[in-house]
């Protein structure tokens, strides 16, 4: 007879090693290992991403998201928007963008640069705001686990 | 059709990583996950652990008091293989105890741990040495006084 299961839904960290330059993503587990293990398990996926939302946010204080992902000149490296739509965005937030070349390079670290820089006088508001549109530079996933349940 | 669930309780393994090792002569008999060192021939070690954040879940219950049970039962499989000792590198991971108390307690469950000042290394030794001449009950006051050295809990989930 097959064995009920029941999914809950587990907030995980994300892995980055450093190579001397900057974070790159480790997303190769070892099942077993301790890199699969939860923060906190939820039965419903909603409140796995609320509880995430949370973490992500404690954990980027006083982080550069430009250390994560590449050398801080191109900024596929660290989120899915197009480069204008990116300046646009910032704009949005009240920011000034940095400069980018039409497919988004910034040579010389300058995504790097621009956010020591602008860092500072951002609002709390506004640095989640920038976090939010690098959609490549995440710290935690929320996975879907099948677990054996009894009664 | 399937049930809807509301409240569930989770048995979980916790997460420990090991962060260094104890090189020893002779392997007590309990241990497990005791290494040949590649670099020194015929010599053996034992990992040490550190406790981290993180939790993987084992096994979902509808029932409380089952997952307890299950829990109890996985912690006391886990403890039936490690020295306490190596998980972690200081009294304050091991326990809530000071070091003073947790003589005391030991003393007072008819042990004879290391005297003095505390010695990580010599606890360790100690407990290689006296575990297979424990009691049930020694066992179990010696893992109440440990009680920051654990391998599972239960966690609630609700909607």
């Amino acid at each position: 007879m097959a064995r009920k299961q029941v999914t809950v839904y587990a907030v995980q960290p994300v892995h980055w090693a450093y190579n001397d330059e900057y974070y790159y993503r480790e997303d190769e587990g070892d099942p077993e290992g301790d890199r699969l293990m939860s923060l906190k398990s939820f039965l419903r996926r909603d409140r796995a991403e609320a509880h995430l939302r949370e973490a992500e946010r404690r954990h980027r204080r006083g982080l550069n998201p430009f250390n994560y992902g590449g050398y801080g000149e191109r900024l596929a490296d660290y989120g899915t928007l197009a480069p204008a739509q990116f300046q646009e965005r910032l704009r949005e937030l009240g920011l000034q963008p940095p400069d980018l070349g039409r497919r988004g390079r910034a040579p010389g670290h300058a995504l790097w640069e621009w956010w020591e820089q602008a860092a500072e006088g951002m609002t709390a508001e506004q640095q989640d705001g920038v976090w939010e549109l690098l959609d490549r530079v995440r710290f935690y996933t929320v996975v879907p686990l099948q677990v054996e349940l009894e009664g | 059709m399937a049930r809807k669930i509301s409240r569930l309780f989770l048995v979980e393994r916790l997460c420990w990583a090991v962060t260094g090792c104890d090189f020893v002569k002779a392997i007590p008999a309990y241990v497990r996950d005791v290494q040949l060192d590649p670099s020194r021939k015929g010599q053996l070690w034992i990992p040490l652990y550190r406790r981290l954040e993180g939790a993987a879940p084992v096994k979902a219950f509808l029932d409380e008091g089952k997952a307890e049970a299950c829990c109890r039962r996985m912690e006391e499989e886990a403890w039936a293989r490690i020295n306490p000792f190596r998980h972690g590198d200081r009294p304050e991971q091991w326990t809530t105890f000071d070091a003073g108390r947790l003589r005391d307690w030991l003393l007072d469950a008819g042990l004879e741990p290391p005297a003095g000042k505390l010695n990580v290394k010599a606890w360790r030794g100690w407990y290689d040495r006296a575990r297979d001449g424990l009691t049930e009950l020694q066992r179990l006051r010696l893992r109440e006084a440990l009680d920051r050295v654990r391998f599972y809990q239960v966690s609630e989930l609700t909607e």
